[in-house]
């Protein structure tokens, strides 16, 4: 028992530069997918949002391919949607390991997800807005930028808030098959070869990442709601 | 001037068709405060919402200064809009922006540059009274500023017409009777044509010169608002009526309920409507001199200040025969006063 305890505090298994650069990867990563992730699916959810109240039957067609897609991709455990996606992989990035490999499976797993929240926000904002532009004479892109935009601005954010901690946690699962980060450094040189005290240092920096993006997303919250 | 020519309007929903406004016509002259009023759902929205293109007819046209806003394309509606400002009931306010920024927003929409657009919201806010509060956002402010800046956001385009759609239901007595007077400032003032759908006869009776009355889709009747007030021709019009001026004392339709069921045939209880002259006229003691026989007791009344004058109305119970009573009725018609027998 206490032999195991112990196995956490051993510092000399700790290797600085391999730690910071992992952690740097985990960061790079998880940026970069919150990025791209950010883009798609805010536009997937105002897709999502304009289709809603359409009549046309090509419409309506479009609309239900698109939330089958999004549904079907958010239900897909990571680990498995990784595996499932590495013929396509190679073929787009040209590579199955590294951090760039593990893109096209982190915004697929997360585009959709955040697209719902876009979508949930879009729906929130008050209708009478909506029809005080359009007696204004707004375009439909006018309505979008100047009104839908800015009054779901806080949902939009907390939203990917909440997108980008789930994030955090696939790149730590992409990092196990190969994609580097602190996922990675956790699994190999703490797990397999049985240094504990890098898992544990390892799983404080996730931590660290966690709140830190949680602490910035709160606060952006705070400084864009005016409700 | 607004020219609705028999228009109809049915929506569809779940392949079940509701007839909204049935062959609905109406001329709305340029520079007065018309009130369009009727209960809830008699349609009066939606026939407001035809006036700025937020709806379309089913059939039937609408013009503004002879050009149909129906049969028009897009860009020229746009243009159409920028002449008409629109005022809501829950305001409609974006809670993101700030005071300033909602009420530039018109014009930031049609690419108005920002020093000149804010220059010009700052303008329009000390019109409705709300300097010092252009860098507040909208739920810093109460029901009554929120309103003052909605009504600021629909002028800064300088529209020839305003469409308040129920824009004091929302607010307590006292914000009312502050936005009404501004409305009324803003129609005097600024010469642009009011047209507000209200169910609230009061609001109507305070500001509008000409009124329309509405009943499931339809139109039941129009006229000046003393002419509605006098002779109210439809059981809708003299419900509303009765309705607003009975509504702060329910204590005294219960007490009128009580005499009436004590009353025998030799009493009645009159409604006596006055309008203008007849209001400063001595009319009571006139007719009690002129029938000695007959006892008249006021049992209650009121005053209410309208856009044309004063109007007013005594409840009084007269003991006196029915022979009596008939005549002392015609005699009160022949000096211009109403007569209602409750």
């Amino acid at each position: 028992m206490n032999a195991g305890i112990q196995s956490y505090f051993q510092w000399s298994q700790i290797d600085w530069l391999n730690i910071r650069i992992s952690t740097t990867e985990t960061i790079i990563l998880t940026i970069g997918t919150v990025i791209l992730v950010a883009i798609i699916g805010f536009l997937l959810g105002l897709v999502l949002y304009q289709t809603k109240s359409s009549t046309r039957l090509s419409i309506k067609i479009f609309r239900a391919v698109i939330s089958f897609f999004v549904n079907v991709f958010r239900s897909i455990p990571f680990i498995v949607l990784i595996v499932l996606l590495i013929p396509f992989t190679k073929v787009l990035v040209g590579t199955i390991i590294g951090p760039k490999a593990a893109l096209p499976a982190l915004v697929l797993a997360a585009a959709p997800f955040y697209a719902r929240l876009v979508e949930l926000g879009f729906n929130e904002v008050d209708t009478g807005a909506l029809e005080m532009a359009r007696s204004l004479g707004a375009t439909n892109k006018q309505i979008i930028w100047r009104v839908l935009l800015p009054e779901s601005l806080p949902a939009l954010v907390s939203g990917l808030t909440v997108t980008a901690i789930s994030i955090i946690g696939y790149t730590a699962m992409a990092g196990v098959i190969g994609a580097g980060g602190l996922g990675n450094l956790a699994y190999q040189d703490g797990f397999e070869a049985g240094q504990n005290t890098v898992t544990l240092v390892a799983t404080l920096i996730i931590l660290v990442i966690v709140f830190a993006f949680q602490f910035i997303g709160d606060f952006v919250v705070k400084k864009v709601d005016h409700r | 001037m607004i020219t609705v020519q028999n228009v109809n309007k049915t929506f569809v929903n779940k392949n079940q068709e509701f007839s909204v406004l049935h062959d609905v016509s109406l001329e709305i002259p340029e520079g007065v405060i018309y009130g369009i009023i009727g209960y809830s759902g008699a349609g009066k929205s939606t026939l407001i919402r035809l006036f700025n293109g937020l709806e379309t007819p089913t059939s039937g046209d609408i013009k503004i200064d002879g050009q149909s806003i129906v049969n028009i394309n897009k860009t020229d509606l746009r243009l159409a809009q920028q002449q008409i400002g629109m005022v809501f009931q829950q305001f409609n306010l974006l809670a993101s922006k700030t005071v300033l920024e909602n009420v530039a927003l018109p014009l930031k929409l049609i690419g108005v540059p920002k020093e000149q657009r804010q220059k010009r919201a700052l303008e329009i806010l000390e019109i409705v009274g709300l300097n010092d509060h252009d860098n507040k956002y909208p739920n810093q402010l109460s029901g009554g500023q929120k309103q003052r800046v909605a009504i600021a956001r629909a002028l800064i385009r300088n529209p020839k017409i305003l469409l308040c759609d129920e824009a004091t239901s929302a607010l307590d007595p006292e914000a009312t009777s502050s936005i009404l007077k501004l409305l009324a400032k803003i129609n005097r003032e600024m010469k642009i044509t009011i047209v507000m759908v209200t169910h609230e006869m009061e609001a109507v009776r305070r500001i509008c010169q000409q009124i329309a009355v509405m009943e499931s889709g339809k139109i039941v009747e129009t006229g000046s608002v003393t002419q509605i007030f006098e002779h109210p021709n439809s059981a809708i019009t003299k419900s509303i009526i009765s309705e607003s001026q009975l509504q702060n004392d329910i204590d005294a339709q219960e007490v009128l309920k009580e005499i009436k069921q004590n009353a025998t045939s030799d009493s009645a209880i009159l409604k006596l409507t006055f309008v203008r002259e007849t209001v400063r006229q001595a009319v009571i003691s006139e007719i009690s001199r002129e029938y000695p026989k007959a006892q008249f007791s006021i049992l209650g009344g009121q005053l209410q200040p309208t856009i044309e004058g004063v109007m007013g109305y005594l409840i009084v119970q007269i003991q006196a025969t029915e022979d009596l009573q008939e005549q002392i009725i015609k005699n009160l018609n022949t000096k211009q006063v109403q007569v209602e027998v409750i």
